[in-house]
């Protein structure tokens, strides 16, 4: 496993005990969501997907939606829930990283605002619980491998 | 028929008052506006639905031959007809402006797209 030290570059608070992040979506025909500012997600690594909206959001991206047989089927403790999907481009406005994604949403449900572990894993980034903030961070030096 | 009593909290006041003033205009009563609403809202959602259908047996009538002449691709399909075979998602933006697809299109990459399975675990599951 390689160590390293690590330079943090934006940090921002939890609402309460809940880690979130702020993300800016782009659809595949260009539209911005949401039109201004930006979209607060809560971070849920219990949740293997990219980025859950509700169906209100998902909207906006029904011009790059996947074929129904693509769908994703998520397992969850209370059965399986089929999840529309479409492409979209993920943008963190505070470091400026942009990332090529998809957003899903309930086929029957209104869906939430969610940021899952394959969005998560695809950004180095710390969750420090005790002082409840979530750090984007870059290795600085690397120690050893 | 069954008549129920509505009570919505939270209701935009700028808006319901402009909503009122129209019903006024049009000679309704507000519970005959809001029936009207509902049956456009409705019959609006059909209109998207029909489209998501048109383009999804499209694309499965397609699919077959899709995979043997543009794997890896992304297809475009909308008004359920290919309006493009894209190498990359600026060239999809291209194709949908140009195209003026309606209000559903598919944007597939051709024989990477598949059912996934995944878990949600407990976390934010309601």
């Amino acid at each position: 496993m390689a160590r390293g030290i690590f330079r943090v570059v934006e940090c921002w608070s939890y609402d309460g005990d809940m880690p979130k992040i702020d993300v800016v979506l782009v659809s595949v025909d260009g539209r911005r969501v949401p039109e201004k500012g930006v979209l607060r997600l809560n971070i849920d690594t219990g949740f293997s997907g990219s980025i859950l909206l509700t169906r209100r959001h998902y909207e906006m991206f029904m011009l790059g939606e996947l074929p129904e047989s693509a769908f994703r089927v998520y397992r969850t403790l209370t059965g399986e829930i089929v999840m529309r999907r479409a492409r979209a481009t993920l943008t963190l406005p505070k470091v400026g990283v942009e990332l090529e994604t998809f957003v899903e949403t309930p086929r029957l449900g209104e869906g939430k605002l969610l940021a899952g572990r394959e969005v998560i894993n695809k950004i180095p980034m710390l969750l420090n619980g005790p002082e409840k903030t979530c750090c984007y961070v870059s290795k600085a030096e690397l120690l050893e491998k | 028929m069954t008549k129920v009593t509505l009570v919505a909290r939270g209701v935009d006041g700028k808006l319901y008052r402009e909503f009122k003033a129209e019903a006024v205009r049009r000679g309704m009563k507000v519970s005959q506006a809001i029936e009207e609403s509902m049956r456009l809202w409705l019959s609006s959602r059909e209109q998207v639905k029909s489209e998501v259908d048109i383009n999804n047996e499209a694309y499965e009538r397609m699919r077959e031959e899709l995979e043997a002449k543009y794997k890896g691709k992304y297809a475009v399909i909308s008004g359920g007809k290919l309006i493009g075979v894209c190498n990359d998602l600026r060239e999809v933006r291209e194709v949908l402006r140009r195209r003026e697809a309606g209000r559903h299109a598919i944007v597939v990459k051709v024989g990477v797209d598949r059912r996934e399975e995944h878990e949600w675990l407990g976390g934010s599951l309601e």
